[in-house]
């Protein structure tokens, strides 16, 4: 069975890291970034099949961002997650084309489900 | 001269000394740094694993020497801080074992002002004896707001059933940011309250909770409630938050009552609620029946400003 490939980017590592022991680093090959910069050369030289943002920073001019993480053949999934509550800025990251936005504190159990998922419909399709 | 060369050599090798030690402390205090993230990073596993239902982890998480019980402390805190659902008695063990409760209370007790309110936070996310709780309680008075609001999350988060009568029983005027605390222990569930009471309640913290409640829960239910408070409170405060909330729900502001309290408001009040009604999408029609002619002009920039064009020009395209 091929394993997912999964990016992280959090600009705080241990959060990340939490994220990453959330979603189980069995369900797929896990990757923490702290910069931006790194998670576009990541995603561009793995082919990665989902982005997790853990902050809406990087999104806030735009889709800029969003463009250059799926500017390979592989398209990833791209989920945020983040403290926002506010509709219009959850709208706003959506329009941008983010695919699945979550709200600190997240459910883990619904995070794992969430990512596995996402990389198993990959798989498959 | 031979003086003066003498003086020039010392104050070489002093500052060369000088420039070597703080070379050597910044790379012995980023060793530490990067052995405490890596500490602290295995513990943060160790815990989901235990919260995610994997009981043999929780005879494994050992921590005996003050740096690993900190690391321990702070892991838990990051991983309850952020999540939820997860059952905390499963800390319980964990906690009684490594003696956090003592630690932290020994730590609490040594440090003052922002430390001793981060410790104070750290303790809200470990399940605490009712001794702890009576200890923590005296701090909810501190002249120090962050040690209060500290205080008042930790003791709310141990003894949730106290946590309207304490809340009550406050002198100060909660803040809000005290208020987004609160909310978010309700929202990682650990702090179940109704909110209809709460809005109904003469206390000014209490029908300040109950607000806030309604405006970050999006409960438009609570449309009644809000027309109430706008028509009877003579507090500005919980006044003003009831119409903004009642903004952020995008309900109807035509109600004379509303109309009235608006009119009262200073010019600067005035203007941030022209802002906020703005942001929240309501039309210059809706406006104009709150607003002077002379604040229209005002409205009407931010309503016609780049960003709502667009979003106007892709609803009109849809």
């Amino acid at each position: 069975m091929q394993r997912g490939k999964i990016i992280i980017y959090s600009p705080k590592p241990l959060l990340a890291e939490m994220v990453a022991d959330i979603i189980g680093y069995a369900e797929g090959e896990i990757m923490l970034c702290s910069s931006t910069q790194q998670v576009v050369e990541l995603c561009e030289s793995i082919r990665a099949d989902l982005v997790i943002i853990l902050s809406s920073a990087p999104l806030r001019n735009g889709k800029g961002l969003i463009q250059r993480l799926r500017r390979g053949h592989r398209i990833p999934a791209i989920y945020v997650i983040s403290w926002h509550h506010n509709e219009q800025t959850v709208l706003s990251l959506l329009e941008c084309g983010v695919d699945q936005y979550m709200t600190f504190p997240v459910c883990m159990e619904r995070l794992k489900i969430k990512s596995s998922r996402e990389h198993n419909n990959k798989w498959e399709s | 001269m031979n003086l003066l060369y003498i003086y020039i050599i010392v104050i070489s090798v002093a500052s060369v000394a000088v420039i070597v030690i703080t070379i050597a402390s910044t790379i012995a205090g980023g060793a530490k740094h990067n052995r405490m993230l890596k500490l602290k990073a295995s513990y943060i596993r160790q815990v989901v694993s235990l919260l995610q239902g994997e009981e043999q982890y929780a005879a494994r998480i050992v921590a005996t020497t003050p740096t690993q019980r900190r690391a321990l402390c702070e892991a838990i805190y990051l991983v309850m801080s952020h999540t939820y659902g997860a059952n905390s008695v499963r800390l319980k063990r964990t906690v009684e074992e490594n003696h956090l409760e003592e630690f932290m209370l020994n730590r609490i007790s040594t440090s003052s002002g922002y430390r001793r309110a981060q410790w104070l936070m750290t303790m809200s996310s470990i399940p605490i004896s009712l001794n702890s709780i009576e200890y923590i309680e005296k701090y909810i008075n501190s002249s120090n707001h962050a040690i209060r609001i500290a205080a008042l999350t930790t003791f709310v988060a141990a003894n949730p059933q106290m946590a309207i009568r304490r809340i009550a029983s406050l002198e100060y005027r909660l803040m809000p940011i005290d208020l987004a605390h609160i909310i978010a222990l309700l929202r990682r569930g650990i702090l179940p309250i109704a909110y209809e009471p709460l809005l109904a309640s003469r206390n000014p913290n209490l029908c300040l909770l109950g607000i806030t409640i309604v405006r970050n829960f999006g409960i438009d239910m609570a449309d009644k409630q809000l027309h109430n408070i706008i028509s009877e409170s003579n507090d500005k405060t919980v006044l003003r938050e009831a119409i903004l909330t009642l903004a952020a729900l995008g309900r109807p502001l035509g109600r004379i009552k509303i109309r009235e309290r608006i009119r009262a408001m200073s010019h600067h009040e005035r203007k941030a609620f022209c802002r906020h009604l703005a942001t929240e999408g309501y039309s210059t029609q809706a406006l104009r029946t709150l607003f002077s002619e002379r604040e229209m002009h005002y409205a009407e920039a931010l309503i016609k400003s780049y960003k709502r064009e667009l979003g106007c020009q892709q609803y009109t395209q849809s």
